[in-house]
């Protein structure tokens, strides 16, 4: 896929998002392999059946009937035909795109891209703009950005923003970090947020306690942070969403918080029907629509 | 430059108004080549199968284009909005992510200047526009009940009301006592089996896509029919500028086809259908002889009168358990008691309150619609567990005037992958609008009281609510003073149509699409008629 690279432009100078249409991979731990952006392989793919088909639409555009894609009956089918992993809780959102050397330096373990001969539907969860955080973390997918220590501050900071409740540790003890981590290898701006951020939480806790922030008490690192999210609030901010974004995606944690801990579909939600009695005082109500010509 | 052998007509867009037009024009034999920038989204690209499926409304599935950042979409330079605009790129366009409430607009709204005195009245009424409604209706596959007294009566819909639940049931209760207005909302989201596609199962995330068909977004009601119609859907293609003959009629349209290559569809009609952004944005960009300061902009109005809808989100705390992340997540009820204008107040026209769920633990953490993040910290626990499931969000969204002040330009700077200038947004409130959210507010606090509410959560305004994109090419009878005449034909140039809504007058105090989808099919009818492709 080739454009004029020389007038392409963008406000974040570290985004190619917008622009590099055709460099755009994902890592599918399941399949342990990266993949291209669906939606650019599927439209690329698309258009050469669409030539070739003499401009009439075809299986890439629509369904084999050619009047639409396939819904949801079809789809768990076709997953099952690709072999893509699709199971529940077993998808990695720990996807690392484009060039992994410009992410994590020399640290990072360069994995060579597989390129699949063909975009099969089911196969990437859409192309995600910015890593997630998986359920199950998985040490050897993640590039190392933090050091050991910046790690352990990053976990005691994530088990004060969301503490322990019954049966649960805090979110830093459930290997929320771990996916904070890979989103801050994919995103050259997260990371300069969470490292600034990381080593004020360090610093303030020498000024406040001159102690090491992982040795304070739970009530003293609270203070520390309170400080930070002061001083700093869009990391502050980062922190806090994060920590949400892995905490509240967990089974466990759905589980625990009265949620079906079940996605959407395949089931859906049962609901009694509505009950058209309750509009009955309504109805008698004088139309109140204001006429007009 | 290559070209391709001529259609009738070649249309820009397919979203809600561009497949509808496609579908009615092919029905009637044209010949019709529609170009889109994205692609079809597949349902099993939809995260509704997967336990981390909240993850994908904060990523790739999020409304705003600048957090998406997908191949097929475009920036947009929002900082000097008050509202994010949110739009999807995609076959079906952003009826995609769509929560997919389907109201029309009352009589009143088409004649705001003789009622009241602002805005502009539209150069058709609601008798006019009738028929569409229904035609629209009948096509795309609406829930609901008639009967309502807030409105002139309608055709049957197409399915029984969707299921409101205890949320539901909860909030009607509130509006009841207080002797307001409430119905069951108009969805186009089917409740029963309709046309060949199944009924809701009620799985909530509408925002993320419908992997079932049931949702009524325009890559399953319009697009398969006029598929098997012949119209060829060119996905991939993302269009840079309407080309212009020397007599300055329109020639076609230059774009950038899948592999990046510049290509010409010439076509002897032009339709745009690019939303309330796009569509200004590549005229602005059709800068020639005859139009140096974009196509169809002799009136100086492309790109003006950029309507939203005023909205503030607010929610209530309940202490009984409402289930609220089960069902739809728009489509429960709505009141249009304040709809209309009431001299009483300090501002005129109205505004609706729609009552929306809640989704999943993630968006409840993060606060949804009301914004209001749940604290970090020793409390976290305690509140999250007063929220989840006991939480009703009602929004208060009003009707927007036309200002030639909020408006869509091109930026000096910013542009998309392949160097067409990005849109630069500007849109402030007016006073009126101020006013407005400040009283809807306080009607929405005091129902959600009377539903029995402990507590009261307000964001007002809440930025990322820029859902509707309406008025930049507005519709009228005066060239001077509107950019299309009363079938959506370009003043200046009598081969170009605009069926988005952009062509929007005033923008009423309810969700668009109904009204867009029947412009779109009342200008198609027209092409038809007139032969104006000929």
């Amino acid at each position: 896929m080739s454009h004029d690279a020389g007038s392409q432009q963008f406000h974040d100078t570290d985004s190619q998002r917008f622009h590099d249409t055709g460099s755009q991979r994902f890592y599918d731990a399941g399949s342990q392999q990266f993949h291209d952006a669906g939606s650019q392989q599927s439209q690329a793919a698309g258009w050469q059946q669409f030539q070739a088909a003499g401009g009439h639409p075809t299986a890439a555009h629509s369904s084999p009937g050619g009047v639409g894609p396939e819904f949801d009956s079809q789809a768990s089918q076709s997953q099952s035909q690709t072999g893509a992993p699709h199971s529940h809780g077993a998808q990695s959102h720990g996807e690392v795109p484009r060039a992994q050397s410009e992410t994590a330096g020399a640290r990072t373990e360069t994995k060579e891209p597989q390129h699949p001969a063909t975009y099969r539907p089911g196969e990437v969860a859409g192309p995600q703009s910015e890593a997630g955080v998986t359920q199950e973390p998985s040490p050897a997918n993640t590039p190392a950005v933090l050091d050991v220590v910046q790690r352990e501050v990053l976990r005691a900071a994530l088990n004060r923003v969301v503490p322990s409740r019954e049966s649960l540790p805090g979110a830093g003890d459930l290997g929320i970090g771990d996916g904070i981590e890979r989103s801050m290898a994919a995103s050259i701006p997260l990371r300069r947020l969470f490292l600034e951020g990381l080593g004020e939480i360090a610093i303030t806790a020498h000024l406040q306690a001159a102690e090491d922030f992982r040795s304070l008490d739970p009530a003293r690192q609270t203070v520390v942070l309170e400080t930070v999210e002061q001083r700093l609030p869009a990391f502050f901010a980062a922190l806090v969403e994060h920590a949400y974004r892995g905490y509240y995606t967990r089974v466990d944690v759905q589980r625990a918080v009265g949620h079906d801990a079940r996605p959407p579909q395949p089931l859906g939600h049962e609901l009694p029907p509505f009950d058209p009695t309750l509009l009955d005082r309504q109805r008698r109500r004088t139309p109140f629509w204001r006429p007009a010509p | 430059m290559p070209h391709w052998p001529e259609p009738d007509v070649v249309i820009v867009g397919a979203g809600a108004s561009g497949a509808a037009v496609a579908w009615s024009l092919a029905e009637a034999g044209f010949h019709v080549v529609c170009l889109e920038q994205g692609d079809w989204v597949s349902p099993a690209a939809m995260p509704h199968r997967r336990d981390d499926w909240e993850l994908n409304r904060l990523t790739d599935f999020n409304a705003d284009p600048n957090v998406r950042q997908l191949a097929a979409d475009y920036p947009v330079n929002d900082a000097a909005s008050t509202y994010t605009p949110l739009m999807f790129n995609a076959v079906g366009g952003s009826t995609i992510h769509w929560s997919a409430h389907f109201p029309r607009y009352h009589p009143s709204d088409f004649r705001v200047k003789s009622l009241d005195g602002v805005g502009d009245d539209w150069p058709l009424s609601y008798a006019e526009l009738e028929p569409f409604y229904d035609l629209s209706d009948k096509l795309t596959g609406v829930a609901g009940t008639i009967g309502d007294p807030s409105q002139p009566p309608r055709s049957p819909r197409g399915t029984r009301p969707l299921p409101i639940g205890r949320l539901g049931e909860t909030m009607a209760a509130g509006f009841e006592k207080l002797g307001w207005h409430w119905w069951p909302s108009d969805g186009a989201i089917l409740a029963d089996d309709y046309d060949g596609r199944p009924a809701c199962n009620l799985c909530g995330p509408c925002d993320l896509g419908c992997p079932t068909g049931a949702r009524s977004s325009a890559d399953v009601t319009f697009w398969p029919k006029a598929l098997a119609l012949g119209v060829e859907l060119r996905t991939g293609c993302r269009v840079r500028e309407i080309s212009v003959s020397a007599d300055g009629r329109a020639r076609g349209v230059v774009y950038y086809d899948p592999d990046g290559a510049l290509r010409e569809q010439r076509a002897p009609l032009v339709v745009m259908a690019c939303n309330g952004v796009g569509t200004p944005r590549l005229l602005l960009n059709s800068r020639s002889g005859p139009f140096p300061d974009g196509l169809a902009n002799r009136s100086g109005l492309v790109g003006k009168n950029l309507m939203f809808h005023p909205f503030a989100a607010t929610a209530g705390v309940f202490a009984e358990d409402l289930d609220s992340w089960s069902g739809p997540i728009g489509s429960v009820i709505f009141s249009h008691e304040f709809y209309e204008t009431d001299r009483k107040r300090d501002f005129v026209r109205g505004f609706g309150m729609q009552v929306v769920r809640q989704s999943g633990p993630l968006q409840t953490a993060m606060g949804g619609a009301s914004s209001s993040r749940i604290p970090w910290g020793e409390t976290h626990h305690r509140v999250f567990g007063e929220r989840f499931g006991h939480m009703v969000n009602l929004g208060v969204m009003g009707e927007d005037l036309p200002e030639t002040i909020n408006e869509v330009v091109l930026d000096p700077e910013l542009s998309d992958a392949h160097g067409i200038p990005a849109p630069l947004v500007r849109y402030r409130l007016s006073d009126n609008s101020l006013r407005l959210l400040e009283y809807g507010v306080g009607r929405a606090t005091e129902v959600l009281e009377a539903a029995g509410a402990t507590e009261v959560v307000v964001c007002n305004p809440s930025r990322p609510a820029g859902w509707h994109l309406l008025g930049t090419c507005r519709m009228g009878e005066d060239p001077a003073g509107s950019v299309v005449d009363r079938w959506g034909r370009a003043h200046d140039v009598d081969n170009l149509f605009i069926v988005d809504g952009s062509v929007f007058v005033t923008s009423a105090a309810v969700n668009p699409t109904t009204t867009i989808q029947a412009l779109a099919l009342r200008t198609a009818d027209y092409i038809k008629r007139t032969g104006s492709h000929a």
